[in-house]
């Protein structure tokens, strides 16, 4: 009891801290603009940013943005992901087609995805499909990694556990293999997941596809005055961000509670 | 799992061990420069209903052998037979142990699911796969847990959920590697007592490897002593304790002394 009451108040103690370090960033930022240090042309002052923001949440041109930006966020990850999965799985369980492909995967993991948006732009313009194809590239080399470790590491007891009990093909791909290599799967998810919404930001500012990218850049060029906008942008992309990087967490701890890594962090459920 | 003729089967096997060990040898890396003989000549042979346990110095290929035994490992030469019948794969009426429980039974599992993959996998339905949970559960003397996950339970408790595993399927022999080797001193105790119940109870062959000579001398009918790696049988030690056993009682007899000397003989003259 009184342990929970004590985990209670560090919950309350830690959300106050957090509050006051916001409150103060935000307060400093109106000082520094107020007493000049800022320079106005660049960099607005909070109070006109956040009532520009405010303004903005009312308007349907931003959450017009937002959608454009979550479908090809959501759409190039579900593509991206899914296919990461089938072929890391494949590749992790023969150890021939790994060794031949694993030098090329790792190559292609490397390349710059911004390095290719150029090409993207050239085969689709400034569309839904270039975003998608972008994001879908840039999450499936680095998931598909992952996922091919997630599938190799599973521990000799268990590897020997499911022999002794004559799991075979899919009951034991789906009770064992991929059960072991879930915790692999989820960590990689919520960096596939946080990556692609910069790729989809990225797409759009510098490809000009519809999304919250576009938006930003049409406040930049619209002049000094639209520089507000472009700050409440800024800060809209980056709630974004907090939002799936926390949602994808959510996830991680519900699906894996029984992992060690999160046996302490939530309620089991039973 | 519903083999032959039960009757015509006991009858056919009630004359031949369970398991028979003609000659085994195995080498790791065989046909290689990095050969390493790791089981040089073992034979032996387990009747039905034994209760034997594997000894031997630590190193001495104690592991290699279960594993060969149990059908995850093939051997280099020698043969070892399972109901007459040479061992290819895991047989079905053969169930493991093994020392690591925390590792080996699932922790994405429940109690229940994990004592229910057996089961699954034999094609039993469900309502008799849910009696016989019960039922195994309470042959491992565990109460009400079949809800929690293993890794919310004590050591001691999880080893008996993996027997309990083990069990499940009705097996004729249980096979296990150091099953109580990370245990505390009480709880090894218990454990000992618990498998000597259920062996009697089920009526099951039980072959134990384990370093602990006390350990052996307690539960076995007849002890298999290894000579340091590679392994060959160095003696095979007839345990003519009465049974019931107690810990305290069998454990400060003269003869339990006498045959725990000469086991200790045995191992450190060998390592």
């Amino acid at each position: 009891m009184s342990a929970d009451s004590g985990r209670v108040g560090a919950r309350w103690s830690s959300i106050a801290a957090r509050t006051a370090v916001v409150v103060a960033v935000l307060a400093g930022w109106e000082y520094l603009s107020a007493s000049g240090s800022l320079d106005a042309s660049s960099f607005p002052s909070m109070t006109d940013t956040m009532a520009e923001l405010a303004r903005q949440l009312v308007s349907a041109d931003l959450w017009t943005a937002l959608w454009h930006t979550v479908r090809g966020w959501a759409t190039g990850l579900a593509i991206g992901a899914s296919l990461a999965v089938l072929v890391g799985t494949l590749l992790g369980l023969n150890r021939f087609a790994y060794l031949s492909v694993i030098p090329v995967v790792e190559f292609l993991k490397t390349v710059p995805v911004i390095a290719i948006l150029p090409l993207a732009i050239v085969v689709w313009g400034a569309t839904l499909q270039m975003k998608v194809f972008l994001v879908a590239f840039g999450v499936f080399w680095p998931l598909t990694i992952q996922v091919i470790y997630g599938v190799r590491a599973v521990d000799p007891v268990v590897r020997d556990t499911a022999v002794v009990l004559r799991l075979r093909g899919v009951r034991r791909f789906v009770g064992v293999t991929l059960p072991s290599a879930a915790p692999f799967i989820a960590t990689g998810l919520r960096v596939a997941a946080a990556v692609g919404l910069i790729l989809t930001i990225i797409a759009e500012l510098i490809g000009g596809a519809k999304g919250l990218g576009l938006s930003i850049l049409t406040t930049v060029n619209a002049g000094p005055q639209r520089l507000p906008a472009t700050y409440a942008l800024i800060l809209v992309t980056g709630v974004a961000g907090v939002v799936v990087t926390s949602a994808f967490a959510r996830l991680e701890r519900r699906v894996l509670h029984w992992h060690e890594s999160q046996r302490n962090l939530a309620p089991t459920g039973v | 799992m519903a083999g032959p003729d039960p009757s015509v089967a006991a009858a056919k096997r009630a004359g031949e061990p369970v398991l028979s060990v003609r000659t085994l040898a195995k080498a790791y890396d065989a046909g290689t420069s990095r050969e390493k003989l790791a089981i040089a000549e073992v034979s032996f042979d387990v009747a039905r209903g034994e209760f034997v346990c594997v000894v031997g110095p630590s190193g001495a290929g104690k592991t290699t052998l279960l594993r060969c035994l149990s059908g995850l490992l093939g051997p280099t030469s020698g043969e070892v037979r399972f109901e007459g019948t040479p061992l290819r794969a895991v047989p079905d009426r053969l169930s493991v142990v093994f020392q690591d429980y925390s590792r080996s039974l699932f922790p994405w599992l429940t109690v229940n699911r994990n004592v229910a993959v057996p089961l699954r996998v034999a094609g039993v339905g469900k309502q008799q796969r849910e009696a016989r949970i019960q039922e195994v559960l309470h042959a491992v003397r565990l109460g009400d847990v079949g809800r929690s996950y293993p890794w919310q339970l004590s050591g001691g408790m999880q080893q008996r959920v993996a027997i309990a595993r083990a069990l499940a399927q009705q097996p004729d022999m249980l096979l296990m590697d150091e099953p109580f080797a990370s245990v505390d001193a009480q709880t090894r105790f218990d454990l000992e007592d618990l498998i000597l119940e259920v062996r009697r109870e089920l009526d099951i062959t039980v072959v134990l490897v384990t370093h602990d000579i006390d350990e052996a001398v307690y539960l076995a009918d007849r002890i298999v002593v290894l000579t340091g790696a590679p392994s060959r049988v160095q003696e095979i030690v007839d345990v003519p304790l009465e049974r019931p056993r107690t810990q305290l009682g069998t454990r400060s007899s003269e003869a339990f002394g006498r045959l725990r000397r000469h086991l200790m003989e045995l191992v450190t003259t060998s390592s």
